[in-house]
Protein backbone atom coordinates (compact mmCIF):
# COMPACT_ATOMS: atom_id res chain seq x y z
CA UNK A 1 0.00 0.00 0.00
CA UNK A 2 1.29 3.42 -0.95
CA UNK A 3 1.23 5.52 2.23
CA UNK A 4 -1.18 8.43 2.31
CA UNK A 5 0.73 11.57 1.36
CA UNK A 6 1.39 13.25 4.72
CA UNK A 7 1.55 16.74 3.26
CA UNK A 8 -1.29 16.41 0.78
CA UNK A 9 -4.47 18.37 1.12
CA UNK A 10 -7.17 16.57 3.08
CA UNK A 11 -10.16 18.87 2.51
CA UNK A 12 -12.84 17.14 0.47
CA UNK A 13 -14.44 18.91 -2.47
CA UNK A 14 -17.67 20.76 -1.66
CA UNK A 15 -19.71 17.99 -3.34
CA UNK A 16 -17.90 15.15 -1.54
CA UNK A 17 -18.21 17.03 1.78
CA UNK A 18 -21.91 17.78 1.35
CA UNK A 19 -22.91 14.32 0.16
CA UNK A 20 -20.60 12.70 2.74
CA UNK A 21 -22.49 14.43 5.55
CA UNK A 22 -25.72 13.52 3.80
CA UNK A 23 -24.67 9.85 3.58
CA UNK A 24 -23.97 9.80 7.34
CA UNK A 25 -27.36 11.37 8.14
CA UNK A 26 -29.15 9.05 5.69
CA UNK A 27 -27.57 5.88 7.11
CA UNK A 28 -28.57 6.87 10.64
CA UNK A 29 -32.06 7.89 9.47
CA UNK A 30 -32.47 4.58 7.60
CA UNK A 31 -31.49 2.59 10.70
CA UNK A 32 -33.89 4.51 12.93
CA UNK A 33 -36.70 4.21 10.38
CA UNK A 34 -36.21 0.42 10.14
CA UNK A 35 -36.56 0.13 13.91
CA UNK A 36 -39.37 2.72 14.14
CA UNK A 37 -41.55 0.90 11.62
CA UNK A 38 -41.15 -2.28 13.67
CA UNK A 39 -42.08 -0.53 16.92
CA UNK A 40 -44.84 1.71 15.64
CA UNK A 41 -47.78 0.46 13.54
CA UNK A 42 -48.46 4.12 12.68
CA UNK A 43 -45.03 4.55 11.04
CA UNK A 44 -45.54 1.23 9.23
CA UNK A 45 -48.93 2.38 7.92
CA UNK A 46 -47.59 5.77 6.83
CA UNK A 47 -44.79 4.09 4.86
CA UNK A 48 -47.28 1.71 3.23
CA UNK A 49 -49.49 4.65 2.35
CA UNK A 50 -46.58 6.52 0.76
CA UNK A 51 -45.51 3.86 -1.73
CA UNK A 52 -47.75 0.81 -1.38
CA UNK A 53 -45.18 -1.13 0.67
CA UNK A 54 -43.10 -0.13 3.68
CA UNK A 55 -39.84 -1.36 2.13
CA UNK A 56 -40.38 0.56 -1.10
CA UNK A 57 -41.13 3.77 0.81
CA UNK A 58 -38.13 3.20 3.10
CA UNK A 59 -35.71 2.90 0.17
CA UNK A 60 -37.18 5.85 -1.73
CA UNK A 61 -37.10 8.06 1.38
CA UNK A 62 -33.43 7.14 1.93
CA UNK A 63 -32.44 8.01 -1.65
CA UNK A 64 -34.48 11.23 -1.71
CA UNK A 65 -33.03 12.33 1.65
CA UNK A 66 -29.48 11.54 0.49
CA UNK A 67 -29.76 13.62 -2.69
CA UNK A 68 -31.91 16.41 -1.23
CA UNK A 69 -29.78 17.01 1.86
CA UNK A 70 -26.61 16.64 -0.22
CA UNK A 71 -27.82 19.28 -2.70
CA UNK A 72 -28.79 21.69 0.10
CA UNK A 73 -25.40 21.31 1.82
CA UNK A 74 -23.58 21.55 -1.52
CA UNK A 75 -25.35 24.83 -2.34
CA UNK A 76 -24.38 26.02 1.13
CA UNK A 77 -20.72 25.50 0.18
CA UNK A 78 -19.91 23.24 3.14
CA UNK A 79 -16.38 21.75 3.19
CA UNK A 80 -15.01 19.16 5.58
CA UNK A 81 -11.73 17.40 6.26
CA UNK A 82 -11.79 14.04 4.45
CA UNK A 83 -10.01 12.12 7.19
CA UNK A 84 -12.47 13.29 9.86
CA UNK A 85 -15.51 12.71 7.68
CA UNK A 86 -14.23 9.23 6.75
CA UNK A 87 -14.00 8.36 10.47
CA UNK A 88 -17.52 9.71 11.05
CA UNK A 89 -18.87 7.73 8.10
CA UNK A 90 -17.16 4.56 9.38
CA UNK A 91 -18.78 5.05 12.78
CA UNK A 92 -22.21 5.68 11.23
CA UNK A 93 -22.01 2.62 8.95
CA UNK A 94 -20.80 0.41 11.82
CA UNK A 95 -23.43 1.75 14.22
CA UNK A 96 -26.18 1.38 11.59
CA UNK A 97 -25.33 -2.20 10.67
CA UNK A 98 -24.72 -3.18 14.28
CA UNK A 99 -27.97 -1.64 15.50
CA UNK A 100 -29.99 -3.41 12.80
CA UNK A 101 -28.39 -6.77 13.58
CA UNK A 102 -28.91 -6.37 17.33
CA UNK A 103 -32.49 -5.19 16.85
CA UNK A 104 -33.56 -8.13 14.72
CA UNK A 105 -31.60 -10.54 16.91
CA UNK A 106 -33.63 -9.33 19.89
CA UNK A 107 -36.97 -9.65 18.10
CA UNK B 1 -39.00 -15.17 -15.78
CA UNK B 2 -39.17 -15.16 -11.97
CA UNK B 3 -36.04 -17.34 -11.81
CA UNK B 4 -34.20 -14.78 -13.94
CA UNK B 5 -35.14 -12.02 -11.49
CA UNK B 6 -34.26 -14.27 -8.54
CA UNK B 7 -30.74 -14.92 -9.84
CA UNK B 8 -30.21 -11.49 -11.42
CA UNK B 9 -30.56 -9.48 -8.22
CA UNK B 10 -27.72 -11.17 -6.28
CA UNK B 11 -25.66 -11.22 -9.48
CA UNK B 12 -25.92 -7.45 -9.80
CA UNK B 13 -25.18 -7.21 -6.07
CA UNK B 14 -21.99 -9.27 -6.48
CA UNK B 15 -20.93 -7.21 -9.50
CA UNK B 16 -21.54 -3.97 -7.55
CA UNK B 17 -19.46 -5.39 -4.67
CA UNK B 18 -16.66 -6.31 -7.10
CA UNK B 19 -16.76 -2.79 -8.59
CA UNK B 20 -16.34 -1.38 -5.07
CA UNK B 21 -13.43 -3.77 -4.44
CA UNK B 22 -11.91 -2.53 -7.69
CA UNK B 23 -12.19 1.08 -6.47
CA UNK B 24 -10.67 0.05 -3.12
CA UNK B 25 -7.61 -1.43 -4.83
CA UNK B 26 -7.29 1.58 -7.16
CA UNK B 27 -7.47 3.87 -4.12
CA UNK B 28 -4.71 1.92 -2.39
CA UNK B 29 -2.53 2.58 -5.44
CA UNK B 30 -3.91 6.00 -6.39
CA UNK B 31 -1.97 7.79 -9.11
CA UNK B 32 -2.79 10.30 -11.82
CA UNK B 33 -2.89 7.36 -14.24
CA UNK B 34 -5.74 5.44 -12.61
CA UNK B 35 -7.92 8.44 -11.71
CA UNK B 36 -10.39 8.04 -14.57
CA UNK B 37 -10.48 4.24 -14.24
CA UNK B 38 -11.37 4.49 -10.54
CA UNK B 39 -14.16 6.92 -11.32
CA UNK B 40 -15.56 4.68 -14.07
CA UNK B 41 -15.53 1.69 -11.68
CA UNK B 42 -17.34 3.72 -9.01
CA UNK B 43 -19.99 4.84 -11.49
CA UNK B 44 -20.45 1.28 -12.73
CA UNK B 45 -20.82 0.13 -9.12
CA UNK B 46 -23.56 2.69 -8.49
CA UNK B 47 -25.53 1.59 -11.56
CA UNK B 48 -25.11 -2.10 -10.69
CA UNK B 49 -26.26 -1.48 -7.10
CA UNK B 50 -29.39 0.31 -8.33
CA UNK B 51 -30.15 -2.68 -10.60
CA UNK B 52 -29.71 -5.00 -7.59
CA UNK B 53 -32.11 -2.78 -5.60
CA UNK B 54 -34.81 -2.66 -8.28
CA UNK B 55 -34.64 -6.37 -9.15
CA UNK B 56 -34.35 -7.45 -5.50
CA UNK B 57 -37.27 -5.19 -4.65
CA UNK B 58 -39.38 -6.69 -7.41
CA UNK B 59 -38.62 -10.19 -6.16
CA UNK B 60 -39.24 -9.21 -2.54
CA UNK B 61 -42.63 -7.63 -3.24
CA UNK B 62 -43.87 -10.05 -5.89
CA UNK B 63 -42.59 -13.48 -4.83
CA UNK B 64 -41.13 -13.36 -1.34
CA UNK B 65 -44.41 -13.43 0.67
CA UNK B 66 -45.00 -17.06 -0.40
CA UNK B 67 -41.35 -17.94 0.30
CA UNK B 68 -41.58 -16.27 3.72
CA UNK B 69 -44.62 -18.40 4.64
CA UNK B 70 -42.67 -21.49 3.58
CA UNK B 71 -39.58 -20.52 5.61
CA UNK B 72 -41.68 -19.80 8.71
CA UNK B 73 -43.20 -23.30 8.55
CA UNK B 74 -39.77 -24.91 8.10
CA UNK B 75 -36.97 -25.77 10.54
CA UNK B 76 -35.10 -22.47 9.99
CA UNK B 77 -37.62 -19.64 10.72
CA UNK B 78 -34.67 -17.47 11.79
CA UNK B 79 -33.66 -17.42 8.11
CA UNK B 80 -36.49 -14.90 7.77
CA UNK B 81 -36.79 -13.45 11.27
CA UNK B 82 -33.16 -12.49 11.57
CA UNK B 83 -31.35 -12.82 8.24
CA UNK B 84 -34.02 -11.54 5.85
CA UNK B 85 -35.19 -8.77 8.17
CA UNK B 86 -31.62 -7.55 8.68
CA UNK B 87 -30.67 -7.97 5.02
CA UNK B 88 -33.63 -6.05 3.61
CA UNK B 89 -32.83 -3.00 5.74
CA UNK B 90 -29.03 -3.29 5.83
CA UNK B 91 -29.05 -3.20 2.02
CA UNK B 92 -29.80 0.53 2.09
CA UNK B 93 -26.37 1.21 3.63
CA UNK B 94 -24.34 -0.11 0.65
CA UNK B 95 -26.93 1.43 -1.70
CA UNK B 96 -26.34 4.94 -0.28
CA UNK B 97 -22.57 4.37 -0.15
CA UNK B 98 -22.56 3.15 -3.78
CA UNK B 99 -24.42 6.32 -4.83
CA UNK B 100 -21.89 8.41 -2.88
CA UNK B 101 -18.70 6.71 -4.14
CA UNK B 102 -18.63 8.32 -7.64
CA UNK B 103 -18.92 11.75 -5.97
CA UNK B 104 -15.80 10.91 -3.95
CA UNK B 105 -13.81 9.47 -6.87
CA UNK B 106 -14.54 12.58 -8.94
CA UNK B 107 -11.89 14.13 -6.66
CA UNK B 108 -8.12 13.66 -6.90
CA UNK B 109 -7.21 10.63 -4.77
CA UNK B 110 -3.48 10.79 -5.58
CA UNK B 111 -3.12 14.41 -4.44
CA UNK B 112 -5.70 14.61 -1.67
CA UNK B 113 -5.33 12.18 1.21
CA UNK B 114 -8.80 13.05 2.53
CA UNK B 115 -10.39 12.05 -0.76
CA UNK B 116 -8.34 8.86 -0.82
CA UNK B 117 -9.22 7.95 2.78
CA UNK B 118 -12.90 8.56 2.06
CA UNK B 119 -12.76 6.40 -1.10
CA UNK B 120 -11.13 3.58 0.91
CA UNK B 121 -13.73 3.79 3.69
CA UNK B 122 -16.75 4.02 1.38
CA UNK B 123 -15.63 1.24 -0.99
CA UNK B 124 -14.51 -0.91 1.96
CA UNK B 125 -17.90 -0.66 3.64
CA UNK B 126 -19.69 -1.43 0.37
CA UNK B 127 -17.62 -4.63 0.11
CA UNK B 128 -18.24 -5.65 3.74
CA UNK B 129 -21.97 -4.89 3.62
CA UNK B 130 -22.30 -6.43 0.17
CA UNK B 131 -20.76 -9.69 1.38
CA UNK B 132 -22.98 -9.67 4.48
CA UNK B 133 -26.12 -9.15 2.39
CA UNK B 134 -25.10 -11.87 -0.10
CA UNK B 135 -24.38 -14.29 2.76
CA UNK B 136 -27.73 -13.52 4.38
CA UNK B 137 -29.42 -14.15 1.03
CA UNK B 138 -27.82 -17.60 0.86
CA UNK B 139 -29.16 -18.41 4.34
CA UNK B 140 -32.67 -17.21 3.39
CA UNK B 141 -32.49 -19.44 0.32
CA UNK B 142 -31.37 -22.40 2.45
CA UNK B 143 -34.23 -21.76 4.88
CA UNK B 144 -36.70 -22.17 2.01
CA UNK B 145 -34.85 -25.23 0.71
CA UNK B 146 -34.93 -26.94 4.11
CA UNK B 147 -38.65 -26.24 4.39
CA UNK B 148 -39.16 -28.19 1.16
CA UNK B 149 -36.97 -31.11 2.24
CA UNK B 150 -39.10 -33.84 3.92
CA UNK B 151 -36.23 -35.25 6.01
CA UNK B 152 -35.53 -31.82 7.52
CA UNK B 153 -38.76 -31.90 9.48
CA UNK B 154 -40.17 -28.93 7.57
Amino acid sequence: MTPLAPTGESQLSPAASAFGISAIVTILFSTLLAIAQDISPVVHKVLEHLAGHHWTAHGLLDVVLFYLLGMVLWRGGVRRDGMQLAVALSLAATAGGGALALWFLSM
Amino acid sequence: MNEIVLFAHPTFGVLATLAALWVFVEALNATDGNRRRSHHAARAGAVLMVFAWVLGGYWYLRWFPAEKALIMRGPWPFAHDFFMETKEHLFFVPLILALYLPIVTAGHMAANRGTRAMALVVSGFIVLNGLAVEGAGAIVNHGAKLALTPSSGG
